[in-house]
């Protein structure tokens, strides 16, 4: 079976005052539709940029991107931006749902964007949330929800669309232990029920137990591949 | 005209700058920028009407009012002259807030920068 994400040699250099920095440097993995990956690493270690390549929203220098057996690398800008709303899911280090429309709004607005509008949808929208235990808040506005409220609904708002792969920049950050650990295992548990490809990045090696598989960067490389669940239950709990 | 054109482009733009994460995290969700685009001048039109009819209707309730001792006037063309002048003004002071959103970089949904 045909991995869900295929990064091959990804290289990414910066230019700064004169010099080189390589953020991410040759960097090759996969991931397979339902496994669940965290990318963690001290800051600076090049996984946001990292996560920035795998959405299409930054280029590599070198090296290729393959989505759903798609080049992202080849794509014009344009192309790279249908593709992130057809393919890819979003979930931000602030949940950055927009403030003046309910929490069902913002999660259709997925539908929307990708004219996917119907009542079918509608009912699949509104059963993701219930699923998240947002059922009595469809209709609340972000402003009225608390911090591990809105980063469910944006869990919802990534999956909504049925996208391949889902991505999630520090999605805890802003939360508390227990919020983070129910957000966490919430998101997990979709992205194996769906088949999704999940990848997040986080500094809290905690949330680290409930992902497939974990890698670490250290100055834009990968310098270890865990997917032993003895050895990733190990790290979450530290030791 | 310049006075009007300098307030409601200030305000447009300050409404602008407060929705630039907002703006980032929507194109890195899919948002195509003509979408960003049509949508924000559609806003500002439909604002700039809004604002102008209020506007007009306050000032004609005011005029209601006022003593024959002050010196202003409001009639048919010169009111219809103004109405249109900033129902034309409103766009315009609106374009830089247009081009601000649309050179937005979804990157700052990720807190990057090019």
């Amino acid at each position: 079976m045909k991995p869900a994400i295929e990064i091959r040699d990804v290289t990414k250099i910066y230019e700064l005052a004169g010099s080189k920095i390589k953020a991410v440097d040759g960097v090759s993995l996969t991931v397979q539709a339902g496994e669940f990956t965290a990318l963690v690493g001290p800051s600076g270690s090049g996984k946001t940029t990292m996560l920035a390549i795998l959405a299409g929203l930054l280029r590599p220098n070198s090296g290729q991107v393959i989505i759903d057996q798609q080049d992202l690398t080849l794509m014009t800008e344009a192309k790279r931006t249908s593709f992130r709303c057809r393919y890819l899911g979003f979930i931000f280090q602030a949940s950055n749902l927009v403030p003046y429309l309910t929490a069902l709004e913002n999660v259709e607005l997925m539908l929307k964007l990708n004219s996917k509008t119907n009542q079918a949808n509608h009912e699949r929208a509104k059963n993701l949330l219930i699923r998240l235990g947002l059922g009595e808040r469809l209709h609340n506005l972000p402003g009225q929800l608390s911090g591990g409220q809105q980063q469910r609904v944006a869990i919802a708002r990534a999956l909504v669309h049925e996208p391949t792969v889902v991505l999630a920049d520090e999605p805890t950050a802003s939360l508390d232990t227990e919020r983070a650990h129910q957000v966490v295992e919430t998101f997990a548990a979709l992205i194996h029920e769906q088949g999704r490809a999940g990848i997040m990045v986080t500094h809290d090696l905690r949330m680290c137990q409930y992902v497939d598989q974990i890698i670490q960067m250290t100055d834009g490389k990968i310098t270890r591949l865990i997917n032993n669940r003895a050895e990733i239950t190990a790290l979450a709990k530290g030791k | 005209m310049l006075i009007g054109l300098l307030v409601i482009g200030g305000y447009f733009h300050v409404q602008t700058l407060q929705k630039v994460v907002q703006v980032g995290m929507l194109k890195a969700i899919g948002t195509s920028t003509s979408t960003v685009v049509i949508s924000t001048i559609f806003q500002i039109v439909l604002i700039n009407i809004c604002g102008v009819a209020l506007g007009a209707l306050g000032t004609f309730i005011l005029t209601l009012f006022f003593p024959v001792t002050i010196p202003l006037k409001f009639e048919g063309y010169t009111v219809m002259g103004a109405v249109v002048s900033l129902l034309a003004i409103g766009p315009l002071g609106g374009v830089v807030s247009v081009r601000t959103l649309a050179v937005v970089e979804p990157l700052t949904a990720l807190g990057l920068s090019s």
